[in-house]
């Protein structure tokens, strides 16, 4: 009778080679747990930030606050999250590092206020393993808030400046380039240049602050004017400045594109009568008349001979010339 | 403080014996002060260490002795149970001492630890999942014991949660068959989840996949065993020392054994042999890192 063998079955041999390849592959700079809200207090550094405070939720909003408007927005938005945390449960934790006793938030307002709202007492959250500091800290704040879809323009750019301003502070002397934005933020070069472009013109940033340009796209394309009037100008539909001075930069530079000349190119023709006719009118200046003999026996329709004459020619004004 | 966990939710794979075994040594063999916790319904481990009565409004259960130290007149009813930091935390828990000096008991109640875990998804993570973390975190209880052994039922339930919540240190019994390595699979899931949990000072150590009942007459236990060793994501957590399925160990279970312990047996008998290299491995890991 043929020996008896037995193994432990294919799924729960992956199984087991799984769940300890994920144990040794667990990035540590986050744990998972599941925080009372009670101990959660928001960061005050993060740029996205809500009207509404957790006062206007434990007392209400008050119809003489001037803020009113936009709290009764903000609240109407927390509600449906709310529901929809109520219903389904919170999809993505928050993000928060440990401050003594009690958590501050790096990222997630929104869901914690929902959560709030819905009248939970935890919520379930990655918690930074140390306290992340300066650039890091910025940038796990931008990735958290570039996944909201409804985040204005305004936030988008501040966290753009912050982390810019954080990097500055650390790198010292390097300067964040485009390139390096892109790297850093994982958006492409382009809007990487966008970024930069936009929040070097004041113009710009300062209708994003106020409302009028609430898109990147519109941003970018208004990068171009110089003052106030131009921007105004062209989103009254008067067009934006022409871009002369860039074509005429660039027609400068397309101008002295490659290297320097030192000789002269004549040209070539198709037309051997040409090149005769340009002997022919040399020969008969005075002092080149003693010449005419050197080129007597020329086959000025044959194109090897006609610039091989021509050639000579040449050699010949040059010899003459100073 | 050291909290130790045999785990597994195959039932009959030896957790019970495992976690005897391991107070055992830590109390008798090591001196340390040792607390061991049954937080399994069935209250086995409780019945080997105290005469566990049976509950008149339970009759598939039991309940602990009146406590030695219990005085007429007190105000409680003289029996403390690990149920009552679920049910009645201001209570509080009185150990039981053993005839062990280094060895007391926190016993179960059975028809208790079966309403903790019957308690509601909402409210089983404060009530359960953490309450038993909290209690052993207690200066009391860290001050009073070096080592604490935790005897779980064989399920993924809050109780078993709680345990390895708790736990600086889990170990996996397993009988080489299939049903007992579907279990192991099962507790490394709670072992990883738990990990993903801890902070980095606080880690939950995996001591080993602990094989028992092993008999090496078999094909299949030698198989199954080859079979982990042959993964070599698993291998380095299988551990090298096995306990054989012999009578010695199941005569050890019985409330009135004698001699009480495994380790009170002739330094020549195999069980004690291997329960010791066992345990040596065990401390090993746990107290020395």
């Amino acid at each position: 009778m043929a020996k008896k063998r037995f193994g432990i079955s294919a799924d729960v041999n992956q199984g087991l080679t799984d769940i300890m390849q994920m144990e040794r592959e667990h990035d540590s700079v986050y744990r998972n747990a599941i925080v009372p809200l009670a101990r959660i207090q928001l960061d005050s550094e993060n740029p996205r930030k809500h009207h509404i405070t957790i006062k206007d939720l434990d007392t209400g909003l008050k119809k003489n606050d001037p803020l009113f408007a936009d709290k009764q927005k903000e609240y109407d938005g927390l509600v449906d999250l709310s529901n929809s945390i109520k219903q389904e449960g919170l999809i993505h934790p928050i993000i928060l590092y440990k401050d003594g006793t009690d958590y501050r938030l790096v990222a997630g307002e929104r869901r914690y206020l929902a959560s709030l709202i819905a009248q939970k007492k935890s919520i379930d959250a990655r918690v930074f393993q140390t306290k992340p500091k300066g650039f890091h800290l910025k940038l796990v704040q931008w990735m958290e808030n570039e996944s909201r879809q409804d985040l204005p323009l305004l936030n988008r750019l501040e966290n753009v400046q912050a982390l810019m301003d954080v990097y500055q502070k650390e790198q010292g002397a390097e300067k964040l380039t485009a390139l390096k934005l892109s790297e850093v933020l994982c958006v492409s070069r382009q809007t990487a240049q966008y970024f930069v472009s936009i929040l070097k013109n004041t113009f710009v940033m300062d209708a994003v602050r106020v409302g009028k340009v609430k898109t990147l796209q519109l941003a970018r394309e208004l990068t171009r004017v110089n003052s106030e009037k131009e921007l105004d100008d062209a989103l009254n539909g008067e067009g934006l400045p022409k871009k002369q001075k860039k074509v005429k930069q660039i027609a400068v530079k397309a101008s002295r594109a490659g290297r320097q000349r030192t000789k002269v190119a004549l040209g070539t023709t198709k037309k051997t009568a040409v090149a005769k006719t340009i002997v022919q009118s040399v020969l008969h200046r005075p002092e080149y008349a003693s010449e005419k003999d050197t080129f007597s026996d020329i086959n000025w329709a044959d194109f090897d001979s006609t610039t091989k004459a021509f050639a000579n020619l040449v050699k010949l004004i040059e010899k003459k010339v100073k | 403080m050291k909290v130790i966990v045999p785990t597994n939710n195959k039932g009959g794979v030896g957790k019970t014996s495992i976690a005897t075994i391991i107070a055992d040594y830590c109390s008798r063999i090591l001196h340390k002060k040792t607390l061991v916790i049954d937080l399994d319904s069935q209250c086995n481990f409780s019945q080997r260490l105290l005469r566990m009565e049976v509950d008149p409004s339970f009759p598939d259960g039991h309940i602990p002795p009146i406590h030695p130290d219990y005085e007429d007149g007190e105000d409680w009813d003289g029996r403390s149970s690990i149920a009552d930091i679920f049910l009645n935390p201001e209570k509080g828990i009185v150990p039981y001492p053993t005839l062990n000096e280094y060895l007391d008991i926190a016993p179960a109640h059975a028809a208790n630890l079966k309403a903790v875990e019957l308690v509601r998804r909402d409210d089983v993570l404060p009530l359960v999942h953490n309450r038993f973390r909290d209690f052993l975190a207690l200066p009391d209880v860290r001050e009073a014991y070096d080592v604490v052994v935790i005897d779980t039922a064989p399920s993924k339930g809050p109780l078993t949660i709680s345990a390895i919540r708790a736990a600086t240190d889990v170990i996996i019994p397993a009988i080489m068959e299939d049903k007992s390595i579907r279990g192991v699979y099962g507790m490394l899931q709670l072992w990883m989840q738990e990990s993903l949990q801890r902070e980095e000072d606080n880690k939950l150590n995996l001591v080993g996949i602990l094989p028992n009942m092993f008999d090496a007459r078999t094909s299949l236990h030698n198989d199954l065993y080859h079979s982990l060793l042959e993964n070599s994501e698993i291998a380095q957590y299988v551990m090298p020392h096995k306990l054989a399925r012999r009578i010695n160990f199941a005569e050890n279970d019985c409330d009135n054994a004698s001699p009480k312990s495994i380790f009170d047996l002739s330094k020549s008998n195999q069980a004690r042999q291997e329960a010791l290299k066992v345990c040596e491995y065990i401390a090993g890991s746990v107290f020395n890192g």
